[in-house]
């Protein structure tokens, strides 16, 4: 964005405030891989420390809700730099809401602890994830370059989460089925995987604010939507 | 406000109605050689405020002036285009400029009361143009402008003191009361509020928004949150060209051209 107004002080606390939503961003998808990782090895004292960590996230949300409502309060922004701080609001929303995601993976991987035999589904559990990540860190670099086409892409990727997240609650309802002692496990698994799918959406969100941001208006065309295990059915055999 | 909707319902008044008031076409300012305005088109609907911004020196104060021809009172101006109200040209040869400044009233950056008694200044057009029979009828004309004004009240007990007297808001009130006394059709206010303090200005905002009902008005203002707040439709100027005009909302959170952007957000444009 331009860094030019004529007041130079608005600049810095523009840019404070991104660098916020950057901070915030990068500690988001910090917690979900440690998230991750920590279900992978069942490493519950990491987990507990993932737990402890997502106060920072929390705090820096109330920071930049702050600074907003100062900064509108200060400077009455107009035009792009308006649009520049609601995004930025709503960003924080949603990345707040994606450390509550991570933490809630990691209060489950304590639980579980230990679920031996279900190798595969947290593999693909931990493939999802990645993808993740990925539109994570992409979207916060569309969101500090002001690059609507970057979130755009990460929006449309979205789809591939969906199609995983699918296909793994197939999976772990086929596993619940060949044995009863897989079903606390396996739940735990399957909110774990919704947890992963709902950042997706926030993702995809906050993917939306961006083209806001830039355009000024929101992404024509209805998402595209692959998620289908509302309606999938495993009969026993 | 309670005072003005009594006045103003004793009038035709109405919500938009979407008909063009004003049509400006092709309308270009020169003082000497120097060309302040160029090409200017814009349509202005009738019960709208209509705001016009831009830096200082764009040609905001020379538009305006078009509107009820005061620039042919400035030597060395010319004027080019037409400016159509109601589907007449204002600079055809039949207009009597005099007769058009009373349908098209203006209010200035500065208060700018007569010295004379709150009464006088009120009464000063609908004398002038003959618009009131006798006594009675011109003391009606002046209740009927200070409530419109939303004036009266503090006024009422005090005519016959001079308008000079009365705080900035209150003189600024009483211009418009001056300016609407003679039942102008628009109101051109160039920086209105600019000498005044938040609540008289948002006092005058009120104002605006009421006479609406009755008038159009078309208002030069530097706040860009003034022009937000009271416009339903901005246009911006630089450097002697209309750049850009649309709904207010649309202007101020995702107007079009660069320049807009530039100058709304506070940047060097
Ligand atoms: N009477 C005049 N004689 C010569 N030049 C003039 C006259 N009035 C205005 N100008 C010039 O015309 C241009 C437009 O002036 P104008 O007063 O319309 O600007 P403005 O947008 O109203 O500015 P401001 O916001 O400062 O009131 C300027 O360059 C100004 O110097
Ligand atoms: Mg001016």
């Amino acid at each position: 964005m331009d860094k030019n107004h004529i007041v130079h002080s608005y600049d810095a606390e523009l840019s404070q405030l991104q660098n916020m939503i950057a901070e915030m961003g990068g500690l988001a998808e910090m917690q979900l891989a440690r998230a991750i990782a920590a279900l992978v090895k069942y490493d519950a004292d990491a987990a507990n420390d993932i737990v402890e960590k997502d106060r920072r996230i929390d705090a820096l949300e109330d920071e930049i809700d702050e600074l907003a409502v100062r900064l509108i309060a200060k400077r009455q922004p107009m035009a792009s730099d308006l649009r520049t701080i609601i995004t930025g609001l709503k960003v924080a929303a949603n990345l707040e809401r994606i450390g509550d995601y991570a933490k809630n993976i990691a209060k489950r991987t304590v639980t579980i602890s230990s679920a031996t035999g279900l190798r595969g589904p947290i593999s693909t559990i931990a493939r999802m994830a990645g993808l993740v990540q990925g539109m994570i860190k992409n979207v916060l670099d569309a969101y500090i370059a002001h690059d609507a086409d970057k979130a755009d892409d990460v929006r449309a990727r979205d789809q591939e989460v969906d199609q995983i997240h699918s296909g793994l609650f197939r999976e772990l309802l086929t596993y619940m089925m060949e044995d009863p002692r897989n079903i606390t496990p396996c739940t735990h698994l399957l909110f774990i995987a919704k947890n992963i799918e709902r950042v997706g959406d926030h993702v995809t969100s906050v993917a939306e604010q961006v083209h806001y941001m830039v355009h000024g208006e929101l992404p024509l065309g209805e998402r595209p939507k692959q998620d289908l295990s509302s309606f999938t059915l495993v009969e026993p055999k | 406000m309670a005072e003005i909707n009594v006045a103003l319902s004793a009038r035709d008044s109405s919500a938009p109605t979407g008909k063009i008031k004003l049509s400006a076409r092709n309308v270009g300012v020169f003082y000497g050689a120097a060309n302040a305005l160029r090409d200017v088109n814009m349509d202005f609907e009738e019960h709208q405020v209509i705001s016009l911004i831009g830096p200082s020196g764009c040609g905001k104060s020379t538009f305006l002036r078009c509107i009820n021809r005061m620039n042919d009172t400035i030597p060395g101006c010319r004027v080019v285009g037409s400016i159509n109200m109601d589907g007449t040209n204002i600079y055809g040869p039949d207009i009597d400029p005099v007769e058009l400044r009373a349908r098209v009233g203006m209010v200035f950056q500065k208060p700018n009361p007569f010295p004379k008694s709150i009464y006088d200044n009120v009464a000063y057009g609908p004398r002038i143009h003959g618009m009131a029979a006798g006594k009675a009828e011109l003391d009606e004309v002046v209740e009927w402008a200070l409530r419109s004004a939303g004036l009266w009240e503090e006024a009422k007990d005090r005519l016959q003191q001079p308008g000079t007297g009365l705080s900035g808001g209150q003189q600024q009130r009483l211009c418009i009361a001056r300016a609407i006394a003679v039942h102008p059709e628009v109101i051109l206010m160039d920086e209105p509020c600019s000498a005044l303090d938040p609540i008289a200005t948002a006092k005058i905002e009120e104002l605006i928004d009421e006479l609406r009902r009755s008038f159009t008005i078309i208002i030069v203002t530097h706040s860009m949150q003034q022009a937000a707040r009271v416009s339903q439709k901005t246009a911006f100027f630089h450097m002697g060209n209309l750049v850009e005009e649309g709904p207010t909302d649309v202007i101020f959170t995702k107007p079009h051209d660069p320049r807009t952007g530039a100058y709304i957000t506070g940047r060097i444009g």
